[in-house]
């Protein structure tokens, strides 16, 4: 996998790619990963390590949908948005992550 | 549908792996571009991207997991590796391609021949539905012999089984040729027997049930053949006359092409060429004397819908018992006793295709055992391969694979390799399969339409796969053992696997001694076929058929064997030497009778009835065929219908049945009374046996038999003997035909056409396997040698001679091969007798046969050993050392 700051996501690319997914509409792979890094204050930065075979095994678990189109620079981008599906998966994550993040906080406070 | 984009994307992967490559080139170029806005610089705007691009390589592969059939890919990724590897050694690859397309070839080549005969449908409507009729006479020993016309008459009257019933036999015709008679060879057969058979005539139309009533039978139905040879493919036959033993006959139609009934294991010698209506006149339908008087014929019926086999055999039973009951004279011994009588029905496939059963079991067995030994050279050489591999496999184990992941890839490769094989066998077995047909010993119309069709590609298919899995599991499991010394080595490669190599030469040993047992079998046999004295002597002589015109027998009236008389006395007019009338041939066979001899009866606690092979012959044959007359004298040409009658016999009928008397001047007791009055010396008149058995002679004057072959011994050339004969018969008598010419060495050469095809088959198998196990056995050498070079330098060094250097790489191979060639003999010990009853073999074969193969295969050996072994003896120390 990728070092150093990469680390630092957690192992949550998926999590975080569906999030901002969700209120994003339809991105293309590098607007997805500059967007996460807006929004975590530069502290998170995605690698392509990560992020495309993330964004493919959502794709074929049917969490996003993708195709292909021109982007802004007309260039061919492959975009992506989330599905139903993928909505459902994310407030399932989210609920893990936030049960899972209070309690370490909870060891770390009162440990 | 995402599976079945999956699993385009394992076939497509090139296009795959472009999209990949055009998203991620996207990526790149937006963070290029927004690294530059930030200020860096070109050199370290690249790094900067490189950095933060991370492992492309991983991502790639990661993205295509995601983007296939997982293990589709990897078995296809194996597959392809398994191509590269057989690039690598063509050497190699060549062999083990060559001795699999032999192995698979020929056992699908046997293979399109037993399906053509016992899996195709027969070319009749519905085959499965007909049967053939036989009777049986339990208590005389009388097993499957055709029913008489009387008791198909009955059968169809009185059984509800049926829906057809029809029946055939087979006669000579004489039609009028274009400057000479011709003989034809004609089916007479009921109306019922096309339509049973569901085959319209081509052109015209088949009998119609009228036209087997006396009077009215004067109708010929072609076969095309004769249409097209014979007249010529005339157009507008349908309608003209022939004439067929000087009577004009109607053609009334052309049968198609297609349409092949005359199978020798019917009943019918030779290709039928035209079709004539049984004649159902009361000579033929009525009840006369004795059960072995009416005419038999071959009865075939279509079972009714709904009918089941065993209920029509019951029903057959009831209908035998019934006729039993009602004709007593003839279903019963003359004391009154049942004879056993009984019919049976079977499946006219069986009755057709009983005959090659056994000839294709042998050859099935022979290509077997072939097609393992092919797999033990793959096996052995793919063994060597897979060993020499261990850096490979180390690197695999370290980049995470699993030991059973390395055993499928092994696997695949040797499948990829039995594909090949299995592709080349199947174009190997096309051809292979012609050449077969073409030796076959018997006249074979069931093969008319073998082909490799999609049976045998199936057939094909799953051999391959069963030969991968047979020669590459041993190699794929010794393969993915790690073993870390090999591997440190620099000499890696060709450690281990001794054990395996050992027992697979062994294998391949016993294997190929079990084959060229059964191969020494049957060259055995036939060497004492062609080379046990026959009892006459068969240079120059040319041996002629011949039928006596129905027109000619009336005209001769009681008498008709004086044609054959005159015959004989033209041909001593013609100067073309000792020339004779025979009835059987020898080593075709001849008829069986038994009798009593007089003052000799059979007492109640005597030996069994006795019997002994007949002849009826004219007084130069026993000159003719230069038989020696031990005593006595042979027939005169007074010996004829108005004096005693008399009859010679050969020595083993003396030596059987009057042991130390003098047999001139005794009498034998068939339904007349004979007088013995010569002995001959004994002729062989089986081709299969050289068992003597006991003859009779009786003279062609005392008794008339319509068919006839002339022997005649002349050093005339053959064409030149022919015109002569002819002329001096038409000289006789114009209308008469002759046919089946051929010199005796040619009669001669066919009757041992049966063990000559096995012995060669088998032969053929049983080298191809010998030549196998010696390449094996020198691929196996050379590894030892490569493997032990250090040690055999050091040997050398040290001052160990030639022979102590052999005997320590060929001690343990030779005990291997000793132990494995003892179990051959062994197997082949057990399963002689099998050989034998597939073959129809009559003696084990003699020790010296099983010496003289273990030798063979003794010498094959150690030429195949020769070359590594020279190569060992003359190492230099030094060099070999140093190459380390």
């Amino acid at each position: 996998m990728g070092t150093g700051k990469n680390d630092q996501l957690l192992g949550r690319l998926d999590l975080l790619a569906l999030r901002v997914l969700a209120s994003g509409g339809r991105m293309h792979g590098y607007a997805i990963a500059e967007r996460i890094e807006e929004l975590s204050n530069a502290m998170l930065q995605v690698g392509e390590g990560s992020l495309y075979p993330a964004l493919h095994r959502m794709d074929e678990a049917g969490w996003v949908a993708s195709d292909w189109a021109p982007s802004e620079n007309n260039r061919r981008a492959r975009f992506y948005r989330i599905t139903a599906a993928g909505r459902r998966q994310l407030v399932k994550e989210e609920a893990e992550w936030l049960r899972a993040s209070e309690g370490i906080a909870r060891v770390l406070r009162l440990a | 549908m995402g599976f079945l984009r999956r699993l385009k994307n394992v076939f497509g992967r090139r296009e795959m792996e472009r999209q990949f490559d055009d998203e991620l080139a996207f990526h790149r170029e937006m963070r290029m571009r927004k690294l530059r806005e930030r200020g860096l610089t070109g050199a370290e705007a690249e790094e900067e991207l490189a950095f933060r691009m991370g492992n492309v390589t991983l991502a790639k592969e990661e993205m295509r997991d995601a983007r296939v059939v997982p293990w589709l890919d990897s078995c296809l990724q194996d597959i392809r590796h398994g191509f590269v590897l057989m690039r690598r050694d063509p050497g190699a690859t060549a062999i083990v391609l060559l001795v699999l397309a032999l192995g698979i070839g020929g056992t699908a080549a046997i293979f399109t021949l037993f399906k053509t005969a016992f899996l195709n449908p027969l070319p009749y409507a519905e085959a499965d539905r007909i049967v053939t009729l036989s009777d049986h006479f339990q208590k005389m020993g009388i097993e499957g012999i055709n029913p008489t016309i009387p008791e198909f008459l009955d059968i169809r009257d009185q059984s509800r089984s049926y829906s057809q019933v029809a029946f055939f036999d087979h006669r000579d015709f004489q039609s009028t040729g274009v400057d000479e008679p011709v003989r034809v060879f004609a089916a007479r057969t009921t109306a019922s027997l096309f339509p049973l058979l569901g085959v319209r005539a081509a052109m015209g139309r088949t009998f119609s049930p009228d036209e087997n009533q006396p009077g009215r039978t004067n109708v010929v139905l072609l076969s095309d053949g004769y249409w097209r040879n014979r007249l010529a493919g005339d157009p507008a036959i349908v309608g003209k006359t022939i004439r067929l033993n000087g009577e004009p006959h109607t053609v009334i139609g052309v049968l198609p092409d297609s349409f092949r009934f005359d199978h020798p294991s019917l009943g019918i010698p030779e290709p039928v060429e035209i079709y004539v209506p049984f004649v159902m006149s009361d000579y033929y339908t009525s009840r006369a004397g004795g059960y072995s008087n009416a005419r038999r014929v071959r009865v075939l019926a279509r079972l009714a819908d709904g009918v089941p086999l065993p209920r029509a055999n019951a029903e057959l039973q009831g209908v035998a018992a019934k006729l039993a009951e009602e004709h007593r004279a003839i279903y019963r011994s003359p004391s009154g006793e049942s004879v056993g009588f009984s019919v049976e029905a079977r499946p006219l496939r069986e009755a057709i295709t009983a005959d090659y059963r056994p000839l294709l079991q042998l050859l099935f067995g022979s290509v077997a055992v072939l097609l393992l030994i092919a797999c033990g050279n793959a096996a052995q050489i793919l063994l060597a391969r897979s060993l020499q591999r261990g850096r490979e496999v180390a690197v695999r184990l370290a980049l995470g694979a699993s030991r059973a992941r390395l055993i499928r890839l092994f696997l695949l490769e040797s499948l990829v390799l039995s594909a090949c094989g299995g592709v080349l066998g199947l174009l190997a077995s096309v051809w292979i399969t012609q050449v077969l047909i073409a030796l076959l010993p018997m006249r074979h119309t069931i093969f008319d339409g073998a082909r490799a069709d999609g049976g045998v590609v199936l057939f094909t298919a799953a051999l391959s796969i069963g030969s991968a899995l047979v020669f590459g599991i041993v190699p794929a499991i010794k393969g993915a053992d790690f073993a870390p010394s090999s591997v440190l080595s620099m000499r890696g490669g060709t450690a281990g696997g001794n054990r395996w190599r050992h027992a697979m030469i062994a294998l391949q040993a016993a294997f190929s001694m079990a084959l060229l047992s059964a191969a020494g079998l049957l060259c055995a046999n036939l060497w004492r076929l062609v080379t046990t004295p026959r009892g006459f002597d068969p240079d120059d002589v040319t041996v002629i058929q011949l039928r006596l015109p129905h027109v000619r027998e009336q005209a001769l009236g009681p008498s008709p064997m004086r044609a054959y008389q005159e015959y004989l006395e033209k041909l001593a007019g013609a100067g073309v030497g000792p020339a004779a009338i025979v009835t059987g041939l020898p080593l075709t066979g001849a008829m069986r009778m038994n009798f009593q001899i007089e003052g000799m009866e059979a007492d109640a606690a005597g030996p069994p009835r006795q019997t002994a092979q007949w002849q009826r012959v004219s007084p130069e044959y026993f000159q003719a065929l230069r038989i020696p007359l031990r005593a006595g004298r042979t027939f005169q040409e007074d010996d004829a219908s108005d004096r005693p009658a008399v009859a010679i016999v050969s020595e083993e009928f003396v030596r059987r049945y009057l042991p130390g008397r003098n047999p001139i001047g005794r009498r034998i007791l068939t339904d007349i009374p004979l007088t013995i009055v010569g002995v001959v010396g004994n002729v062989r008149m089986s081709g299969g046996s050289t068992t003597p058995e006991p003859q009779a002679y009786v003279s062609y004057l005392q008794g008339y038999d319509p068919i006839v072959h002339l022997v005649v011994r002349s050093p005339l050339g053959q064409g030149e003997l022919l015109a002569r004969v002819k002329q001096a018969i038409r000289a006789a008598y114009d209308d008469q035909a002759v046919f089946n010419v051929m010199t005796m060495e040619e009669s001669l050469s066919r009757s041992v056409a049966g063990p000559r095809f096995q012995a060669l088959l088998v032969g053929a198998f049983a080298v191809l396997a010998l030549l196998m196990s010696a390449s094996g056995l020198y691929g196996v050498i050379s590894c030892l040698v490569t493997q032990r070079t250090a040690e055999i330098a050091i040997r050398v060094a040290l001052g160990a001679g030639r022979g102590s250097i052999v005997r320590v790489i060929l001690g343990p191979v030779a005990a291997w091969v000793a132990a494995g060639l003892t179990a051959g003999v062994g197997v082949g010990l057990a399963t002689s007798f099998s050989v034998r009853r597939l073959s129809a073999v009559q003696e084990p074969a003699a020790p010296a046969v099983y010496a003289v193969i273990v030798t063979g295969y003794a010498v094959v050996a150690v030429v195949a050993c020769f070359l590594p072994m020279w190569r060992a003896v003359r190492l230099e120390p030094t060099a070999a050392l140093r190459c380390d």
